[in-house]
């Protein structure tokens, strides 16, 4: 599977932070230095108490599969398909999904499934979110 | 002043009108726009001199795909020669394309409002050799799209699967039942000489299409096409000059969720809190409707207008649609008689679906006219965004 081809995204004060981190291979996201909320996507203010002191918290630990997408169409020349799109939560990050790639055979995703945190190469050199089945190792 | 306590009460829809509508039409967008301006506007029984309220969607800003946004609202005005009290461009905040013009009648601000959507999604899909990808006319992916586009959800089909794939999952609905949604849909197309495929569907070549993004295949996705459709919005004190007016019984658009393609918590609920609000501005009930013009950017969205309107419980769709006689002209609750935008084309936002309710409330509906229609619900978007809407006989 190969990310690499599609569009990369533009880098804003907030969202700087995440891919960084991504660059790292660290799942990062926003929290708040107020009452601990943890939010994604960053937008430089808690969705809890409105508090606008946030710093970056790594999620660690295995995600959830809440649901997915085997997607088959070529949307862009040189597109890779299929591949697997996936909506992870954390059961000890609440407030926290994002959304990402799955490596793996296709016909394995399954909703409720448990993945380890991962990246892969993405466009314009951005490294991207993509899981793994918990287990198998990356 | 006769002016209600109800803001429904003060406005009413007077004209529809649509340009030529196909996979390609060889006119530029602005043709297409003012064939349907002036199309709505003499359909309403007005001449351009009445008109003094324009809106358009989207704005004349930047767009995220090819074909998707045509025009500029100041051209459109000049072309057009009148002179405005009200003018909006906009996209977010679309939740029914009627809505925005009759805030603006209602308060006195305009008293004959025109608004359009025009696509030229048919030929920038042709040109690109296939539906092209959200976003691809920006180098980089911005705002929401830098969550959706660098891993790959190239396109609102692979951003609103998931959730269709987790409701599938929740309530064990089947493509075998949803298939119901298309098939019945293409057969209302045969009947509507505008509508883009009005060739027979069946289940089985359903169920034999190719996945796009799965459990979303080709015949769950809406048909980019080029065309203009334009509607009319008038103050009700203006209805003798009027040659055909429909009431707005209720409308209301809420978001009570996070507004995002990935963050909603569960898309299958994106209309609810849209269709309680707007039960709550009348006394009438979802068995009281003739007619459902429900929006179908995808097939699994029209599924969950069905269960947010209560025309059926929760996770119960699947089993409404199957066999297709409920929703089938002559059914209970004859859905998307124009074909949809599945059949009819994307006309997107619910222009397409407006217009349609017009013309059946109005009994113009010609070889697909539900017999007696005098209650039609019409619902809007219903990923992110989500508008509803009563419209009544007049």
């Amino acid at each position: 599977m190969d990310g690499a081809v599609g569009i990369p995204p533009a880098v804003t004060e907030e969202t700087e932070a995440f891919w960084s981190a991504a660059a790292e291979g660290r799942l990062v996201v926003e929290g708040c230095e107020s009452c601990g909320a943890e939010s994604f996507p960053p937008r430089g203010m808690c969705r809890s108490c409105h508090g606008r002191a946030m710093r970056p918290v790594e999620v660690t630990g295995r995600g959830r599969v809440y649901s997915y997408t085997v997607n088959y169409q070529r949307w862009l020349p040189e597109l890779e398909v299929p591949y697997v799109i996936v909506l992870v939560e954390f059961p000890d990050h609440p407030g926290v999904r994002v959304m990402g790639r799955l490596r793996g055979a296709p016909e394995d995703v399954a909703i409720d499934m448990e993945v380890e945190i991962g990246f892969e190469p993405g466009p314009g050199g951005f490294a991207i979110p993509s899981f793994v089945a918990a287990g198998e190792g990356t | 002043m006769t002016a209600t306590d109800r803001l429904e009460d003060r406005v009413v829809i007077s004209g529809v009108g649509q340009s030529a509508i196909g996979r390609e039409v060889p006119r530029s967008g602005f043709q297409l726009t003012l064939d349907a301006v002036l199309a709505a506007v003499a359909d309403a029984g007005l001449t351009l001199a009445d008109i003094d309220g324009l809106a358009m969607f989207p704005g004349g800003g930047k767009t995220n795909l090819p074909g998707y946004a045509n025009g500029n609202l100041y051209e459109v005005q000049d072309a057009l020669g009148v002179t405005t009290t009200w003018r909006q461009g906009q996209v977010e905040g679309m939740s029914l394309p009627f809505y925005g013009p009759a805030l603006a009648v209602a308060a006195g601000q305009a008293r004959h409002a025109v608004i359009w959507r025009t696509v030229k999604e048919g030929s920038a899909a042709r040109r690109a050799g296939g539906r092209p990808a959200y976003g691809s006319v920006h180098p980089e992916a911005e705002g929401p799209l830098a969550w959706l586009l660098p891993i790959g959800a190239l396109s609102p089909v692979c951003q609103v699967a998931p959730y269709a794939t987790r409701y599938m999952h929740e309530f064990g609905v089947t493509r075998e039942q949803l298939a119901w949604i298309p098939v019945t849909q293409r057969a209302h197309a045969a009947l509507n000489p505008d509508a883009v495929y009005r060739d027979p569907l069946s289940v089985e070549d359903y169920l034999a299409s190719r996945m796009i993004s799965s459990p979303i295949c080709l015949f769950d996705c809406d048909v980019p096409v080029d065309g203009s459709t334009a509607l009319v919005v008038s103050a009700v004190e203006t209805a003798t000059d009027l040659r055909a007016p429909v009431r707005v019984e209720a409308m209301a658009g809420v978001i009570d969720g996070r507004p995002s393609w990935e963050q909603w918590q569960d898309m299958g609920k994106v209309g609810h809190a849209t269709a309680a609000a707007m039960w709550g501005r009348t006394d009438l009930g979802p068995r009281d409707v003739d007619v459902a013009q429900l929006y179908d950017g995808f097939t699994i969205e029209a599924v969950w207008w069905l269960e947010a309107m209560g025309f059926c419980g929760i996770g119960e769709a699947g089993a409404f649609v199957e066999g297709g006689e409920r929703i089938a002209l002559g059914g209970e609750l004859p859905v998307n008689t124009w074909g949809g935008q599945l059949s009819g084309g994307r006309l997107h936002v619910g222009f397409g679906h407006t217009a349609e309710a017009v013309r059946q409330l109005r009994g113009e509906a010609g070889a697909r006219q539900v017999a007696g229609a005098e209650v039609a619900a019409v619902t809007n978007v219903g990923g992110i965004e989500a508008g509803a809407a009563l419209l009544t006989r007049w």
